[in-house]
Order: structure tokens, then sequence, then C-alpha cells
């Protein structure tokens, strides 16, 4: 742990919630209790509270989904970096640390918002994502595997969740 | 994501019902889901069914439901049949459901030859994806078994397959870190895979591999810097390994470069942000950076304060600001895009271009600055305004003359909304800035005074009234802040009420001219309905009344006693039924009694034996015991206290230690003693002094002996002497133990009833000037400065030797003088050539003595110091250049 929070560090969480503040999609790559994990929930709400509101800095249309690097909010706490931004009605948070910076976590969820589009035909609501949901959680999976980022490549993400790489399509 | 809605979300309640109406899991229960995976069971596989079932147990576990261990083995062995199915999509949310369900290690065996048969397969994705639920399910045993196909995997042309293959490593290094060392040649291998991501995790593992091998790393870092590799995320990996290489290798000093800056220069000039930052960051974080080197880092991180990316800005300014915190000169190009980004959206990177504009600020421009803060303000979270005080604070020690203008804004947020925190941070600012700069102390008080007027939390009121009593009776016009006292007496809680009583006693103890108003207000105070407001009232109106009425002094000196002893003579009178009064001598009595009994000094104040280190703790427990002594009253008040030296070798019979303790005309020496030897007693101890060196300067007053010199604690012995005034307080002193050692009888226990004398040699004291001068830290130095007369001032110049930096060179003088550094003077920047630092402090009898101390290097680190010095009398200049020339 010392050596990946000093050298790679880690992607400690990826969150997907509703509008509402509904939590769709949650993964924690470290074994926290939960009320650690109800702590960096209201961290992310706090931090990201004024960005998210109504034309809030880190709000995207949903046909802005491919502008997610250039509209995210960024916020530190201690040595971990917080990234979030919302699509449609639709929000994104991820946590991270070392390596897993500003920079690692805006293209993790510019991929997961990517992989996204491309699975609701570019629709940002919460009922698509709903729809979409085993497929979301396979996306998932597919860009972050315990805690590393395993592909930042959307393509071959929507491709692999439908188990279909471009050779065998 | 508030708390409630996470805890909501998680129960899945009726409140999550509210807009969740177009949810495909709307009204899901666990138990029917449960129910409905029996499915998995059937002969005849519903594969889309069985996708939508797995898909909810995949939300039930996002939503915070935990499956019970008999709950989860029975979904697990009907996850098992879902192998006999061909049908690739069930198969993909049957490797992510046997992840999420995390079978136990006696379960795994079921599955294993399946997830083995898959990792051999001909489809690309079920060996990706089996490779990754083994290694993550899989225990140090099994991972024996599987090593060969993984090493296979680890080299497979397929990227998704060699990607799987090399993150699991990743997790594999902490079941079995010997397994996946012998891949190194696969690992190398797959470095100079084209695929970009498999090039990152290929160097990832192989760093991890090679980590406790530093030769390896450097051939690592070396060989990799000369080929830039594609993957961006890889560049930046070989660039944080660089900077550890850096770290542990030392600089050219023929040449003064350092190793593969070069290469760290390279990247900033890379196509990819992420690496230009990341080679940015690496740079501003070498240790001892130059100026020359920073340049660069800097101009490319001020192109990215303008950038349209947040992430970009953010990451830049957080680099700035760090920067600022050492090297606030190299960045001064910087300050007008910092400033356009005070109205940044992102509250985060608006803060953090304050605080580094606070830091590199000139005098100049704060006017301009605090206006563009005071609109900021408003729009900010507790948290960032927090950050944004403590800056100010520094920017105000920094510029004090600044003081007015920072005050009134220090003023006008006290007054605005906040939380404890906030208004803590304010009210410990100007508490800090008004005992730091004598000129904002009345401006200080004031805003104090009426922020206290409507102040919600009781610990700032308190703390603010405490601040009122200690330092308003010395102000101009102290009889303005009576009113502000006097209306916390009427209108506050018992606690803010109590505090008032204190500060209006300080006013009329301190003021002849208030103090008949403070009696009349004090009198008032007597009919309050709570105890300890009573109380105080009460007894400071009774001290009050004692103080001759042409006299002014504080009320609180007559109060200060040792504790544990006021406690205890405070018992003992309450168990005493007698009608007498409470004799406060008798504290005295007690502590005295103490230190020559040392047993009923543990066993009644129940104080551990003492550690013989000098410590912090150990020279206010000292203190303590000289201040409680009735002998060294009429001395007055303790000047300087020196840390305790041992006068004994370690592991030798007996303990001894010695405190200076420095007095306005005395020196007292305070020996601290213990016997470690248990069949002997050691009675009438005293500690023989005689000088050496400086019989003129010290004429012996008084040697208070220690009764018994205790077993495995410390008693204590006294030798005061008296100082003749405007002699070179100089003197070396021969000490030795005397003593009346007594055997003690094995047979009974019990000591012998005659003992012989005894003495032991202790180690020489010196007595410095040193010990006669303290430290005065000053915000405005060159102001005391001018003041002290120029024809006490007194120059020389010395030659240090050859030092590795002027740090260590400056470390040692102040070390010599024992005196404070003024104006963050201390700081030497780095690779500095000449430097000047501002040293302040008081001589006894409360004379200042300021230095200017100019040091500068030559080019074999030779170091030349010249030395300025200027006190009230001549004499106290000329000892100064005696102690630096002697030492």
């Amino acid at each position: 742990r010392v050596y990946e929070a000093r050298m790679s560090g880690r992607v400690l969480s990826v969150t997907v919630a509703s509008a509402s503040g509904h939590v769709i999609v949650e993964r924690f790559y470290e074994r926290l209790p939960e009320t650690t994990q109800m702590l960096w929930r209201r961290r992310l709400h706090e931090a990201s509270e004024a960005s998210l509101g109504e034309r809030g800095s880190a709000m995207l249309d949903a046909s802005d989904f491919a502008r997610v690097e250039e509209g995210c909010g960024v916020a530190r706490h201690g040595e971990d970096c917080m990234v979030w931004c919302g699509v449609g009605d639709v929000r994104f948070y991820a946590v991270g640390s070392g390596q897993y910076d500003e920079f690692g976590l805006a293209e993790v969820l510019q991929t997961l918002v990517t992989a996204i589009a491309a699975m609701t035909k570019k629709r940002f609501d919460e009922s698509k994502v709903f729809e979409h949901y085993g497929m979301i959680c396979l996306a998932l999976d597919d860009i972050v595997v315990d805690g590393h980022v395993e592909s930042v490549s959307w393509d071959q993400i929507r491709r692999t969740a439908k188990m279909k790489l471009a050779a065998e399509t | 994501m508030t708390d409630g809605h996470a805890e909501s979300s998680k129960k899945r309640d009726e409140e999550s019902e509210e807009g969740l109406d177009f949810s495909p899991f709307w009204g899901i229960e666990k138990g029917a889901v449960l129910q409905e995976a029996r499915c998995f069971n059937e002969s005849q596989l519903d594969a889309r069914r069985c996708q939508q079932v797995i898909t909810k147990l995949l939300y039930l576990s996002n939503q915070g439901d935990s499956f019970t261990r008999v709950e989860a083995t029975e979904v697990f062995f009907s996850v098992t049949k879902l192998f006999q199915s061909n049908d690739s999509n069930l198969r993909r949310m049957v490797y992510l459901i046997i992840k999420e369900i995390c079978p136990s290690a006696d379960e795994v065996i079921i599955v294993t030859s399946s997830l083995m048969k898959d990792m051999n397969s001909k489809i690309d994705l079920y060996r990706s994806n089996a490779i990754r639920v083994l290694c993550n399910i899989t225990d140090a045993g099994l991972l024996g078994q599987i090593e060969r196909y993984l090493k296979q995997a680890v080299v497979d042309k397929n990227a998704t397959v060699s990607s799987a293959a090399l993150v699991s490593g990743h997790h594999l290094l902490q079941v079995n870190s010997e397994i996946v060392k012998r891949w190194s040649s696969e690992v190398q291998e797959a470095m100079s895979s084209k695929n970009p991501l498999v090039q990152y995790h290929a160097l990832g593992l192989l760093h991890r591999i090679k980590q406790n091998d530093r030769l390896a790393v450097s051939k690592l870092v070396t060989q990799l810097s000369r080929s830039p590799l594609r993957s961006s995320l890889a560049q930046c990996l070989v660039i944080r390994y660089v900077a550890q290489v850096i770290k542990d290798t030392k600089v050219d000093e023929v040449t003064g470069e350092r190793p593969f800056f070069d290469f760290l220069e390279s990247c900033l000039r890379h196509k990819s942000e992420t690496v230009i930052f990341e080679a940015a960051r690496v740079i501003i974080e070498l240790n001892e950076v130059t100026t020359r080197e920073l340049q660069p880092a800097v101009t490319v991180l001020q192109l990215f304060l303008s950038s349209s990316k947040p992430i970009l800005r953010f990451a830049a300014i957080r680099a700035l600001n760090k920067v600022a915190m050492n090297n606030p000169s190299s960045m001064t190009n910087c300050n007008i895009d910092m400033e356009s980004m005070i109205s940044d959206q992102n509250r985060s990177i608006a803060t953090l271009a304050i605080t580094t504009l606070l830091k590199t600020g000139k005098e100049s421009s704060i006017d301009r600055l605090m206006k563009q803060i005071s609109t900021f303000m408003s729009d900010i979270q507790d948290e960032f305004k927090v950050v944004v005080v403590e800056a100010i604070q520094e920017l105000c020690l920094k510029f004090p003359h600044k003081h007015r203008i920072l005050m009134n804004f220090l003023s006008n947020v006290l007054r605005e909304e906040g939380g404890f925190e906030y208004k803590k941070t304010i009210v410990d600012c100007i508490l800090c800035l008004v005992k730091s700069i004598p000129d904002a102390t009345e401006a200080g008080l004031t805003h104090l005074s009426e922020f206290i007027e409507d102040c919600e939390f009781t610990y700032l009121s308190s703390q603010v009234l405490h601040l009122l009593g200690e330092l308003g009776p010395s102000t101009a016009d102290p009889g303005k802040y009576i009113r502000y006292i006097y209306n916390r007496v009427i209108l506050e809680n018992a606690t803010i009420r109590a505090s008032a009583v204190c500060a209006l006693a300080n006013f009329g103890s301190c003021s002849v001219a208030l103090r008949d108003r403070v009696l009349t207000l004090l009198q008032r105070c007597l009919y309050d309905n709570d105890d300890e407001v009573r109380d105080r009232a009460a007894f400071f109106l009774s001290v009050l009344r004692t103080i001759p009425e042409t006299d002014s002094e504080c009320v609180e000196d007559p109060l200060i006693y040792p504790l544990a002893p006021l406690e205890a003579s405070l018992r003992q009178y309450l168990e005493n039924t007698g009608d007498s009064a409470f004799d406060l001598a008798v504290i005295n009595q007690i502590h005295n009694n103490i230190a020559s009994h040392p047993d009923m000094h543990a066993s009644s104040f129940d104080c551990p034996s003492m550690n013989i280190s000098s410590t912090k703790n150990d020279l206010r427990e000292s203190e303590n015991i000289i201040t409680s002594r009735g002998e060294f009253m009429s001395y007055g008040p303790i000047f300087k206290s020196c840390h305790a030296v041992d006068l004994t070798e370690a592991e030798t019979e007996y303990k001894v230690t010695c405190t200076k303790h420095t007095f306005k005309e005395h020196i007292v020496f305070h020996f601290m003693c213990s016997n470690t030897i248990e069949d002997q007693i050691l009675e009438n101890v005293s500690v023989v002094m005689d000088a050496i060196e400086g019989v003129e300067v010290f004429a012996k007053v008084s040697t208070i002996p220690l009764g018994t010199m205790p077993l495995g604690h410390f008693g204590s012995t006294f030798v005061s002497y008296k100082r003749a005034q405007g002699l070179h307080p100089v003197a070396k002193m021969a000490c030795t133990l005397k003593f009346t050692s007594k055997e003690i009888d094995p047979s009974s226990g019990e000591p012998e009833s005659e003992g012989y004398e005894d003495e032991y040699t202790l180690e020489d004291i010196d007595v410095t000037v040193t010990d006669f001068l303290t430290g005065n830290p000053l915000s405005a130095f060159r102001k005391v400065w001018d003041t002290l007369p120029i024809e006490n001032e007194k120059v020389g110049d010395y030659s240090l030797g050859t030092r590795e930096s002027l740090g260590e060179a400056l470390e040692a003088v102040v070390g010599i003088l024992g005196m404070a550094a003024c104006e963050g003077s201390e700081v030497i920047a780095p690779h500095a050539r000449s430097h000047t630092t501002l040293l302040s402090g008081f001589f006894v009898g409360g004379h200042s003595v300021l230095v200017q101390l100019n040091l500068g290097m030559g080019p074999s680190n030779s170091v030349a110091m010249k030395l300025i010095v200027r006190a009230e009398k001549p004499y106290i200049a000329d000892m100064i250049h005696t102690l630096v020339s002697e030492a």
C-alpha cells in the first residue's frame, strides 16, 4: 500500500448517481467500512455541490458527453483527488490517489461516459442508464480493475461489454 | 449524493420510490431476487432471464445490500451451473457476479476447472476475463497451478489478454510475490508491445518487481529515459520513477548538474499535457531546486493557468502554490494570470489562486488584492475561507505595515455568518497579530470587543475576554473596554460571565484610575445567580481592596502557586474541621516537605518517577519547584531556565542533573539527585560548588541540602549565587556531591543508625553569557534597531571556517547566541552565497539586544561573518562579541 500510494496510487471509487442523489452504480476498490464510504459520499457532495447545480461549471449537455475532460470539476482532500461531472441528468464521480490524479480520473470518467453514451445512443437520463444497468456494470469492470485503470479505450470497452472484440465482429 | 441520500439509497426504503418509478428495479426485494436465482438451476437455461437476475443481484450489491454467507454460497453454487451455457453475454455476467460474491477458499475449487478451461479458450475475451476472475478469487496454493498459463498470457498477442494478465500481476504481488517475480522476462517483452496500455501495465509491474533493487531500477530508468514510450500514461510513470532515482542520487559536485534533469526538461516539450504536467511537478518538488531549474517548469505551468480545462488549471495552480512556499520570487510573472483566476467558477481553483497570490504578492499590491478577495469571500465555503484567513495572517506578519487594511478585512469577515472553525481561525489570527505587531494591538482589541457583542460561541467569547483583561489595561484608553466587558456580565451565560469578571478584575488591579469603578461593577456581580461568578467576584473584590490605592499590579501574580501542592493543602484543609481561615503559606511548607521526602512526593501526588532526560516538562517542573520555594521568592521572577544537564555518566550509582535558573541578580543551580543502589540510604545530600573561573563575578548565597536521596526517584538540592552587576557573567564551577551513606541491614530492612560521610565527583558546570540571554522575536526589527543608541553599536568580522551551507553556519551561530530570529530572516534561499539574519533578545534585567548577522560564502565554501550588535548598554554588545569569538 505504501508503494502504491507513493508511486502509482489507485482509484479509490467510481460512482454513478442520479440528479436527485440516488446512487445508481458505485464501486469502492478498497475495503472501507460503511461509515468511511458515507464520508467519501459527503465529501464528494460538498465539493461538487456548487458546480453540479443548474448551469454549474461541471454540468454538460447530453450531447457534450465527449467534453468531460474539459468540463469536469476537481478538488482535493489531502493527497486524494476528487473529479466529477454531470452529463444530462446523470452524475459521475471518481476518487483516486498518486498516479490516478486529476488527469487519470478525468480520463476514467471520460471513458465511462463515452462508453455509456454509445450504449444509450447518447441519451443521458436515468431511465436509459437503468435500462443498460448490466452493461454499465460491465463497462466499469473493464475500465477499472482492482483499483488499476486497465483500459481507457471506450470503443474497446463497448465491444468487450458485449463480448465482441474488433477482430471477432 | 448527500448523506441522507446515500443512506436512503442504501436502504431503498419508501423515499427512494420518489422519482424512480421508471426504474426496472423499483420495489426490488432481496428475498424475491434470491428466489428468482433458482432459474440458474433449470435444465433448460434461459440466458436472457439469467442475465436479468444477475443484473438485479448486482444492483442489490451496489445499493449496499449484503448477502449472508449462506445466501452467497447458494447463489455461487447456482451461478456455477451457468458455465453450461455457451451464451457469451451470459458468460460475461457470470464472471462479474463471481467476483462480486467473492467465494470462500473451499468454494473456489468448484469453478477453478471451468475458469481454467476458459483461460485456454480460443475466444480472447473468455481468456482475459477468466484470468481476471481466477486471479481475483485464487489463493497462493492454486496460483502455482495456473502460473504457466499466466506467463503465457502476459505475452499473448491479444492486448486485452495481455493487459488482464499484467493487471492481475499487480494483484498477485500481494498474494505471492515470488511467483510474479519469475515473470520478469515476459513482462520485459510485454513492454515492447505496440499497444500503449500493455506497455503501461508492463512498466508498472516491472518496476514493482524490481523496486527493491536500486541498481536495477536505475538501469531501467536510464534505458527508458533515452527512448520515449508510446503511452503517455507510461511516460508519466517513467517520470515518477526518475524522480525517485534523483532523490537517491547526489548532485554532481564538479558540474553541479542534476542527473536526469535534461530528460525532465525534454518531457516539458511532450505533446501530452499529462506528461508535461508530471515533469513540471517533479521539477518543482526537487530538493534544493534552483531558480534556473524552476524557470522552464514555471513557464509551462503558467501556460496551463489559462487553459480551458479545469483539471489543468487546478493542477497548475496547485503546483505553483507549492513553488510559492519556497521560491515566491521565481513566479512573479504568473501574478496577472493568477489574479484572473480569483473569479474562476471552481472555488478550489479560486482559493488556491488567492492563497498563492498572498504568498507572492508585494506590499504595493495588497490593497488591490484585498478588494478582490472581499467580493470573493461571500461565495465560498468555510473550509476555503479558513485557508484564505490563514494566508492573510502570514501576509500580515510579512508586511506588518499593512496591518490596518488586513485587520479591517478580518474584522469585516468576522461580522459575517460562519461556523465555529472559521470564526475561531479569524479570532486566532487577530490574536496572533495583536501579539506580534504592537501597533495593531488597539485596533485588534476593538474589533474583538465588537465581535463578542454578538458572538454565539462561548469558547471564543471567553478567549477574547481573557485577552482583553491581559492587554486592555496597558492600552491608551483602557476605560473604553469596560463597557464591552460588563455588557457580557449582564447578557451572557455563566461561563462567559465568569471570564468577564476576571477581565474586569485585571483592569481594576492594573489601573488605579479605574479601580473604584471596577469595584462597583464587581460588587454587582456578587448577586449573580451562578456560584462560580459570585465566588470569583468575591475573591477579586477582596484582593483589589488589599492593594494600596496608589499601586497597580496584576491580580493574578499572587495566585501563582504550584497546582499539586495547592490542591493537597486545600484537601487537607477541608478534611480538618478547624475554624481557622486557609493560610496560603501552608502551600510552600507542603512543597518543601515534598522536595525533602520523595516518597511522599510519589504517593501523595501520584507523580511518576521522572526521566533524567531534559524535556520541556522537566524544565517546567523544575521552574515550579523553584517558584514554590520560599527561599527564592525574594529573587523575583525567573528570567531564563536552561535545560537540565547530566553531571553523572550513564549507569553509575548516582544520577545527578543540574538545571540553571537565572534571576535578575541571582543564579540558582537546581540539582535533581537519585540513588540507584538498593542497600544504602544517602542522607544530608548537598552539592559543593567551587568556582574555578569567575570567582569575582559570582558570590555564593546559600546551599539548601536534601534530607534523603531517594531510590528510583529524584530529590532536589539547591545552590544559589549572587551576580556582580556589569561584569562578564562567565564562570566554571567544580561540583562534588556530599552525603552521609547508611547501609541497610538486610535482616531488618532498616538503615543502620550510624553512617559515614562520603563524596562523589560530578562534572563541572559552565555558566555562559547565553544563560543570561533570551530570545525576543520582533515583527518590526528595523523600528526597534533605530531606537537603540548608535554609539552602543559594535561591529566585528569573523571567519566560520568551511561549511556545507550557509544554513549550517547560521544554525551554529544562532545556537551559540540563543536569540530569536525576526521577520523570517532565518530562512536562507537554497544555494544562496550570502544572507542577512536579524536576531533579537533580552539580556537579564530587560535590556534589549539586537544583532544583524551578515554571512557570506567564498569559493571554497569558507564562510565569513560580519556581526553588528546594538544594545541598550555598551557592555552587553561587547559580551555578545566575546561570546561569539570564544565559541
